[in-house]
């Protein structure tokens, strides 16, 4: 395989520039496993993971302008791949961005709100008919790649915040014990100017998350609610 | 001014710094102390300038100048290495341990500043994002009847953690910190994963939600992608911790009235395939900050045990991937197969009660015994059947990366083999958890507090974490500030890890060249069945790293900019000495006991072995002495 690699290191270097390995193919070999190939036997390439198991979300890049987790992406032999940092985050160096205030963002929108703290007895008063979706919400990494895809926040970052974040909103307003308005926040965040056009669901690594039926649960709570705005 | 040179760049880092988010008030409000010890003359903020940052110039401006300084770099007049950061209490690690510690800490009214090597909510096991059992024991009658303390050596810490737990409800304490539960049952209650007198579970504890909920507090500060190479030691006492701010290469020193470690397992150093070692834990863990106490002296114990459980090996790049493997613990013995495919537990044969309850032990031993007599497969694994098996949802979703690559696994016995998914290797600590050999540094997973389950828990993580600070806090108001600061050692390491960035060698070795072969050393010999012919092999081998590799290995780029080469590097000698640490004390413990099974010595020997093996640097030699608990009567 020719796998051309993304270097830069913006302390030392004007540009990017792109290099090209060839890489021999092995059964069933992963895009991480190439990088790390290529890493060990041609020179260094600054790039980071840690649970070789799509879990952690830190080996998100893109793979022949496709965002993606690394670890579990499988290749095809002979064919050609070019490896990128992850789009639409600042790159520190090579294939290493720098997702922190987008991780920082995406924690204000998970922490809760309520009134006062559970006790042993209010515990175990939940509404149980929306647990299975919110069970599959729990698998968001934030690793960012439903972010890099998405053509809306692309196109119109003031507008709508991403699919990162309405999935937040959305497991915070299944959640029984937060008592905030999660879907006015889903509104107020862009939910209405997301196109449905489903990239999120097709490049994220966790296949159990069903977006656009997660944005139509919120827009059936933003509809009942009336906060369904005019311009959409 | 005395100031020699402040680049643009410097000035530039100074900002960078105040933009660390959530570190950005304790930073500042750190930094404002450091500076009212000095004048605007002598406050001198310059880093060591290299690569393209050199020629990016002179401008000093006064803004440049409140970054704080050392105080030997004040005294000389000189341009500083480092910046110093101070806080009330450090937290090494941001995980289970330290997160518990944190929520401790803030519930005293204490200012806490957490450091973590990875990014934050995604580093180390507790970054993973996984679906955790959170266990505790529910009934105070019951405290000491847990499985695995029974196996724990420092009772009287556990004892003392245990009796003054301000958390012994977990699940409610981890419901608070935004933890939602979504098992439950139609009526909307919980479904316990087991619910018994002397133990209740809650599955699909995912433990971002804590660290969300954690730093809605002002009182913490979290400083991660900062890597710890050194504590700072001071008069004997441990006031602190250095290490390098990853994306940028600035060596920063953080000091603090008390220092809590909470940092994960070292297992990175068993095995090596592709892309893994040979466990599903966090290439995070790399036993930095044990071994920096180490090196100060500081006895390491426990480093002999490792905790097992079987993992799919097939596709090498998805092997020892949690969230892309079959995964078969203690309490999934039923799709554990023989190489012929055929149960290789069956209740003939065993207490499999003794599994369901968690006796790891006893599951590693008896798996190193059926692997031993011919029942595993050629590669000294097993074989995993999920065809029928009543497969946890946090596994079963695994299915579908599988079929990502083209395989069935509902119909394909897969390969599977022993992981390490934890490990000992932590500083001998007292009843309070506090380092003997340093005090002021307080280990969450101190070696006594797991003992022969080769590692910690989450459960006990919890305990431990919580504990540590209620320690420290009495340490910190029984103790006086130290009359004058020895800042030699962060002077000492910032040349050290320099010399490992720039080290120019013919014939260089690269980091990763050394590494794997410290894991296949390891690989050989700390599985669940050991043999003195393969540890005595695997401590020639270590030792040839050392002598040979070690003093040759180089950094091919020297950029100080996320330098993961150098990281690894760096790690590279703490892996080493944890390897060397743990086969040693294998070899010296005739027995067989924990986790694994020692093919020479196949029986546990109390009258002799029932103790901590504790190791620690005398005149630059590795050197072991027992120390034995005692058993408290309470628990008796």
């Amino acid at each position: 395989m020719n796998i051309k690699v993304y270097k830069y290191d913006p302390a030392v270097d004007a540009a990017p520039v792109y290099k090209e390995y060839d890489v021999p193919y092995k059964d069933k070999m992963t895009a991480l496993e190439a990088l790390v190939y290529i890493h060990e036997n041609y020179e260094e390439v600054a790039f980071d993971y840690s649970c070789h198991g799509r879990m952690c979300g830190r080996c998100a890049m893109m793979l022949n302008g496709t965002p993606v987790m690394m670890c579990a992406e499988p290749l095809e032999d002979g064919k050609d791949y070019t490896i990128e940092p992850l789009e639409s985050f600042p790159v520190i160096r090579d294939m290493i961005v720098d997702k922190s205030q987008f991780d920082d963002r995406l924690t204000k929108r998970y922490q809760r709100v309520r009134v006062e703290p559970l006790d042993a007895e209010s515990i175990h008063k939940f509404d149980a008919s929306n647990t299975s979706t919110l069970y599959s919400l729990e698998w968001c990494s934030r690793c960012g790649i439903c972010q890099s895809a998405c053509p809306v926040v692309a196109a119109t970052p003031h507008l709508y915040d991403g699919p990162a974040f309405m999935i937040a909103e959305a497991y915070r307003h299944l959640d029984s014990y937060d008592q905030a308005d999660r879907v006015l926040e889903a509104v107020d965040s862009g939910l209405y100017h997301c196109i449905e056009c489903g990239r999120c669901h097709e490049v994220c690594p966790q296949m159990d998350i069903d977006h656009l039926g997660v944005y139509s649960l919120l827009k059936k709570a933003a509809e009942e609610k009336g906060y369904k705005p005019s311009y959409a | 001014m005395k100031n020699k040179g402040i680049s643009r760049r410097d000035f530039l880092r100074g900002s960078a710094a105040s933009a660390l988010g959530l570190a950005t008030a304790g930073l500042l409000g750190a930094c404002s102390n450091a500076a009212a010890e000095t004048t605007a003359e002598t406050t001198v903020a310059a880093v060591e300038s290299t690569g393209a940052a050199t020629a990016a110039a002179t401008e000093a401006t006064t803004e440049a100048m409140q970054q704080p300084v050392s105080a030997t770099t004040i005294a000389d007049g000189d341009v500083s290495k480092y910046e110093v950061i101070n806080t009330d209490i450090l937290i090494i690690g941001t995980g289970f341990g330290g997160m518990s510690a944190a929520y401790e800490a803030v519930a005293k009214g204490r200012q806490v500043t957490m450091i973590d090597k990875g990014s934050f909510r995604h580093a180390g096991a507790a970054g993973f994002n996984w679906d955790v059992i959170a266990t505790w024991c529910p009934d105070e009658e019951f405290y000491g009847q847990e499985t695995y303390v029974k196996k724990i050596l420092n009772q009287q810490a556990l004892y003392n953690a245990d009796t003054t737990n301000p958390n012994a409800d977990l699940g409610t304490v981890l419901l608070n910190r935004g933890q939602v539960s979504p098992v439950r049952n139609e009526d909307g209650s919980i479904k316990w994963y087991g619910d018994f007198p002397f133990m209740r579970g809650m599955e699909a504890y995912f433990p971002r939600h804590d660290q969300d909920q954690l730093v809605k507090s002002a009182a913490v500060t979290v400083i991660d992608r900062t890597m710890i190479t050194d504590l700072l030691i001071s008069d004997g006492k441990c006031c602190g911790a250095m290490g390098i701010y990853l994306p940028t290469g600035d060596f920063r020193v953080y000091r603090a009235n008390a220092t809590i470690l909470a940092t994960g397992g070292t297992t990175w150093m068993y095995g090596w395939s592709t892309i893994s070692a040979h466990t599903f834990n966090s290439p995070d863990n790399t036993g930095d900050v044990d071994i920096a106490a180490y090196r100060h002296g500081a006895g390491i114990g426990d480093s002999e045990y490792g905790a097992y459980d079987i993992c799919t090996i097939y596709p090498e790049g998805l092997a020892y991937g949690w969230g892309a493997i079959l995964n078969a613990d203690a309490n999934e013995h039923e799709m554990i197969m023989d190489r012929d495919g055929k149960r290789l537990f069956t209740e003939e044969e065993y207490d499999l009660s003794r599994f369901e309850a968690g006796d790891r032990a006893y599951f590693n031993q008896e798996l190193a015994k059926k692997i031993t007599q011919g029942y595993g497969t050629d590669n000294g694994g097993v074989l995993v059947d999920v065809s029928d098996a009543p497969l946890r949802d946090a596994m079963r979703r695994n299915v579908a990366i599988f079929e990502k690559f083209g395989i069935d696994v509902t119909k394909t016995l897969m390969e599977a083999a022993p992981e390490m998914y934890e490990h000992g290797g932590t500083p001998v600590i007292d009843d309070n958890l506090m380092s003997e050999d340093l005090p002021g540094l307080f280990c969450v997973r101190g070696s006594g507090t797991a003992g022969m389950n080769g590692g910690s828990c989450v459960t006990l993580l919890h305990r431990f974490g919580s504990y540590a600070v209620r320690c420290a806090i009495d340490y910190i108001e029984a103790n006086e500030a130290l009359a004058t600061m020895d800042w030699s050692s962060a002077d000492t390491e910032y040349e050290r890890l320099h010399e490992i960035r720039t080290r120019k060698v013919d014939q260089g070795i690269r980091p990763h060249v050394v590494r794997h072969n410290i894991q296949r050393a390891c690989g050989e010999c700390l599985g669940v069945y050991r043999t003195k012919e393969a540890m005595e092999a695997a401590l020639t081998e270590l030792r040839r790293i050392r002598t040979e590799e070690i003093p040759n290995m180089i950094v091919t780029n020297p950029t100080l900019t996320y330098n993961t080469e150098w990281k690894e590097a760096i790690e590279n000698y703490n892996l080493l000495t944890v390897a060397e640490l743990s086969v040693q004390a294998s070899l010296l413990r005739e027995e067989t006991r924990g986790a694994y099974l020692r093919a020479d010595f196949p029986e546990q020997d109390d009258e002799n072995w029932a103790c901590t093996l504790v190791g620690r640097l005398k005149d630059g030699e590795m050197t072991f002495e027992k120390k034995v608990w005692p058993v408290i009567e309470e628990w008796a």
